[in-house]
């Protein structure tokens, strides 16, 4: 799922390593997320909004959005 | 400081493969022939049995640790190996019942199993089911 957390990320100067710790999750995750090699659950989705204080949409691009546009 | 599910799981399963590779040396350096009375059958059963059963659960334990990526990896190497290793098996066992081919015990289907997913540990980057991840 395509995303702007490398972005968010990086306008906060944080690391991979630190956004993992933040999120709960490892840097494995964070990159893998950041390089869109896993649709992260809703349950992460939300923690990253949160995180970041935007809507999970703003986040993440919403693939049947696309589609329906297709 | 947190141990690091990732890190716990490669030193705890490195420890069983030490356990392993002792009982192994333990069995074959055995000049007083000990392990082989009747009455150490059991107990030389168990001595194998115990890295296997710990490894099961020292997964276990990684998957109730680790986070949804990781746990996702594990499960997706899990499903791979088991479909690798399976047909594989069945492959050679026929072999073994039609063709020459030297008989194999089945005490090696989980060494094999372990090595293939270290293999795949290195394969499989993405979480998704796709052909390209």
């Amino acid at each position: 799922m395509k995303n702007i957390l490398r972005e968010l990320r990086t306008e906060r100067d944080w690391s991979q390593q630190e956004l993992g710790e933040r999120l709960g999750v490892s840097r494995q995750a964070i990159i893998a997320l950041e390089t869109d090699r896993h649709d992260p659950s809703l349950d992460l989705a939300y923690r990253i909004a949160m995180l970041f204080e935007q809507p999970v949409e703003a986040i993440f691009e919403n693939p049947h959005r696309k589609r329906a546009r297709r | 400081m947190r141990k690091s599910p990732n890190i716990e799981f490669l030193f705890l399963s490195i420890l069983l493969a030490l356990l392993w590779a002792a009982t192994v040396t333990l069995v074959a350096l055995d000049s007083a022939g000990v392990w082989q009375l009747p009455a150490a059958e059991w107990l030389r059963v168990a001595l194998f049995a115990l890295p296997v059963f710990g490894m099961h659960v020292l997964v276990f334990h990684y998957l109730r640790r680790t986070d949804e990526f990781m746990r996702a990896i594990a499960a997706k190497n899990f499903i791979l190996t088991t479909l690798i290793v399976l047909s594989t098996t069945m492959v050679y066992g026929i072999a073994q019942l039609v063709a020459e081919v030297p008989a194999v015990s089945m005490y090696w289907v989980a060494p094999v199993f372990w090595s293939v997913y270290v293999v795949l540990t290195f394969l499989v980057r993405g979480s998704r089911f796709s052909a390209s991840e």
